[in-house]
């Protein structure tokens, strides 16, 4: 086969199957800017950043242009640039600039290319932004349509990532908003708190709800024991924001960065990510020899578990009851430090926790679990407030007793990862040869939708896993068809798992692949490898539950009926 | 603020076969029925159709001609396109809001008899200035015609 090019900027750019002229581009080291456009949307071409002009002097969108042998396009152009700062200074005729206190300045698209493109000064002297209220009725997001450039990037992602639709445009001209339907908030929607909408947004028109002050309150109050855990993706999603790339290993730094912090006892969620495996498959084998309906879905993920409440109410009695790692670590502080006046915190990749961690049913003997969540990108900010120099930190060690944990925790972090512990766990068996046919099983892999078969003892499994709500109702449509039949099926929110969870950096598809390969590095470098090894498991069961193993790790949300 | 009755929705679905393609015609008919489109009804025809209710919601919002607010037994449209303008529609409106106490902000009359609309241009210059009452086309209008109009819908009623 011939080899397509194209020439960008009198560069000569091969290309495959690229969708546009501007994965093209930037496949090349040509970065075209654009605030629409996003790899795994739909192509929308409604900012005009990214306009080329080709030999004829015409212009056109790059993101729109299919690529063809031989075209010429230049990205720099006088007209090009003049179209660019034209555009920008449209966009900011209608945009709420507080840089100085903005949630987004430093990571905001807009900012970053009015400095790019030289937007020294407002061109249109009133600003028109859209003078409507804050949404702070989620306690995951917060929506500011006076900062919404109307880019469609998080209707988009809501409606054809997520299958939810909690927002569209309404309206119409300069009246356009994006918003929910009738003048709702956004927690009378089937929003679930996801934060891929915020992960996406451009400007600060979606941000996640940070709550950085009130951890500062707790680290500073010497009467406050703050303990902290922190999620299997976190260490994977950390590195980025101190410019270190996704696979250099940084648990040890985390650790002695939240003790640097201040913080009193550091845990890894790891540990509780093995109870969970033990929990769950345990009750997974239950209904299998009950004859219980099946499949059993998992339930480590808020965002599903508000997916099902929201959009499959019906299936909630086949959710797992296990509580999530989070919820079953906040379980194991409270008994660990019964009489202590304890702050138990949660740094988590997910914003949609921050909902979980306030629900009723999260609270045991009369007090929460969780009093707070932090996501990986706060506890960056917070990591960098401080002053901290992480990248030249030494590494240290979580707390013990609670602080052993094997590969299969760690695994949680990212699509499949769940399943693949749970089969670990079933066919308890950790010799290399067994965890390679498991891990070659189907279980790994960034797809959408994944289906397999595990074959343990007599027992043939077939088992699904998905990542993305769009996709876990794609395989709920299959199943309740009787298109297809499984045993047991995982399903986490953000598309990825939880290394590209709405609480992480924003990242792209490479960057979410290589935080895939760090999770499973992680797991290597583990000694232990399947839950049932973890040491700390013993003290877990006999010192720490003392019979209550049933009542503090499982949560019965209200659909899940009667038990 | 009536009721919705699912019963004729089901009726209006079935008969454009449920199909989301066609929701604007679904929505047309809805508002023949209910002179607006209640918000009731709109979330029962997203749910029917696999439409979200924010999708639906731009849909209605997007296009002048749908309302989601309650209109008055008589829907006026003011035409106030060029040639009206110039044969002074703009005292007919006012005449208008004053004879139905209603204004720019509160279009329709605390009776729910009257609702006035501002149209760009209803395709009748030949007779303008125009009002239109709903399928009622009223000629050559002046803010005397305006006001007995107002009362002899005001006695009709």
């Amino acid at each position: 086969m011939v080899e397509k090019k194209m020439i960008i900027d009198g560069i000569e750019c091969p290309f495959t199957d690229e969708r546009n002229v501007l994965e093209v581009a930037r496949r090349n080291g040509i970065d075209i800017p654009s605030l629409c456009y996003c790899e795994n949307l739909s192509i929308y071409g409604g900012c005009r950043l990214c306009l080329v002009e080709n030999e004829k002097g015409v212009m056109d969108a790059a993101c729109s242009m299919k690529p063809k042998n031989g075209l010429v396009v230049n990205t720099h152009t006088k007209k090009v640039l003049e179209s660019r700062r034209t555009t920008l200074q449209l966009l900011m005729s209608s945009h709420r600039a507080e840089c100085l206190t903005c949630d987004q300045s430093g990571s905001c698209k807009l900012q970053e290319y009015a400095h790019r493109y030289n937007v020294s000064e407002p061109r249109f002297e009133e600003n028109t932004y859209a003078r409507l209220p804050l949404d702070v009725s989620s306690p995951c997001i917060t929506r500011d349509p006076s900062k919404c450039i109307l880019c469609g990037l998080c209707v988009r992602m809501c409606a054809e990532v997520q299958n939810i639709g909690a927002i569209d445009f309404t309206k119409r001209g300069k009246r356009a908003v994006v918003a929910p339907g009738f003048g709702k908030m956004l927690i009378d929607t089937g929003c679930v708190g996801c934060g891929q909408c915020a992960a996406v947004c451009p400007t600060g028109a979606i941000t996640i709800n940070r709550q950085i002050p009130e951890m500062w309150r707790m680290l500073n109050d010497p009467n406050k024991r703050v303990v902290v855990q922190y999620a299997p993706s976190v260490r994977v999603g950390l590195a980025e924001q101190f410019g270190l790339p996704a696979t250099e290993p940084i648990t040890g730094k985390l650790v002695t960065a939240l003790r640097r912090l201040g913080v009193d006892v550091v845990y890894d969620t790891n540990l509780t990510a093995d109870l969970t495996i033990m929990e769950e498959s345990a009750e997974f084998l239950e209904k299998v020899k009950t004859g219980a309906k099946l499949p059993m879905f998992t339930s480590c993920c808020p965002g599903w578990i508000q997916h099902v409440e929201k959009a499959h109410p019906h299936l909630m009695p086949q959710v797992s009851t296990c509580g999530s790692p989070m919820e079953m670590f906040g379980a194991l502080i409270r008994q660990q430090f019964k009489d202590e006046d304890v702050y138990s915190v949660a740094i988590m990749p997910c914003t949609a926790k921050k909902f979980e961690a306030q629900r009723p049913e999260l609270e045991k003997d009369g007090k929460r679990l969780i009093d707070l969540v932090l996501t990986t990108d706060e506890l960056g900010k917070l990591i960098k407030a401080a002053g901290i120099d992480f990248k030249n930190l030494p590494d240290s060690e979580p707390d013990s007793p609670l602080g052993d944990y094997t590969g299969a925790g760690v695994i949680f972090g990212v699509t499949g990862g769940v399943t693949e512990a749970v089969i670990r766990r079933v066919l308890d068996d950790a010799s290399p040869e067994t965890l390679k046919t498991i891990a070659e099983c189907g279980v790994r892999g960034l797809e959408g939708i994944k289906a397999f078969e595990v074959t343990a003892g007599d027992l043939k499994l077939k088992i699904a896993v998905a990542n993305g709500l769009g996709n876990a109702d794609k395989l709920i449509a299959k199943v309740e068809s009787g298109e297809e039949y499984f045993d047991f099926i995982e399903v986490m929110a953000c598309p990825n798992g939880c290394i590209g969870g709405g609480g992480q950096p924003p990242a792209s598809n490479a960057r979410k692949a290589e935080r895939c390969q760090a999770i499973f590095k992680a797991d290597e470098n583990c000694e232990l490898k399947i839950p049932q090894q973890n040491p700390a498991l013993d003290y877990v069961y006999d010192e720490l539950l003392k019979g209550r193993a049933h009542e503090l790790l499982h949560i019965h949300y209200p659909l899940h009926g009667h038990h | 603020m009536e009721t919705v009755d699912l019963k004729f929705i089901d009726s209006v679905l079935e008969k454009h076969g449920g199909d989301k393609a066609k929701i604007i015609a679904i929505m047309q008919d809805v508002q023949e029925e209910y002179r607006y489109l209640p918000q009731e009804a709109l979330e029962y025809i997203a749910k029917k159709v696999g439409m979200s209710e924010s999708k639906l919601y731009g849909v209605a919002t997007f296009y002048g001609n749908f309302s989601l607010d309650a209109k008055g037994k008589y829907v006026m449209k003011v035409c106030r396109g060029t040639a009206c303008h110039v044969r002074k529609s703009s005292s007919i409106l006012q005449a208008l809001y004053d004879a139905t106490g209603t204004n720019e902000h509160k279009p329709t009359s605390d009776d729910g008899l009257f609702t006035l609309e501002i149209v760009s241009c209803l395709g009748a210059c030949g007779l303008s200035p125009v009002v239109m009452v709903n399928d009622m086309v009223h000629a050559a209008m002046t803010p005397e015609k305006a006001r007995a109009l107002v009362e002899q819908l005001r006695e009709e009623a």
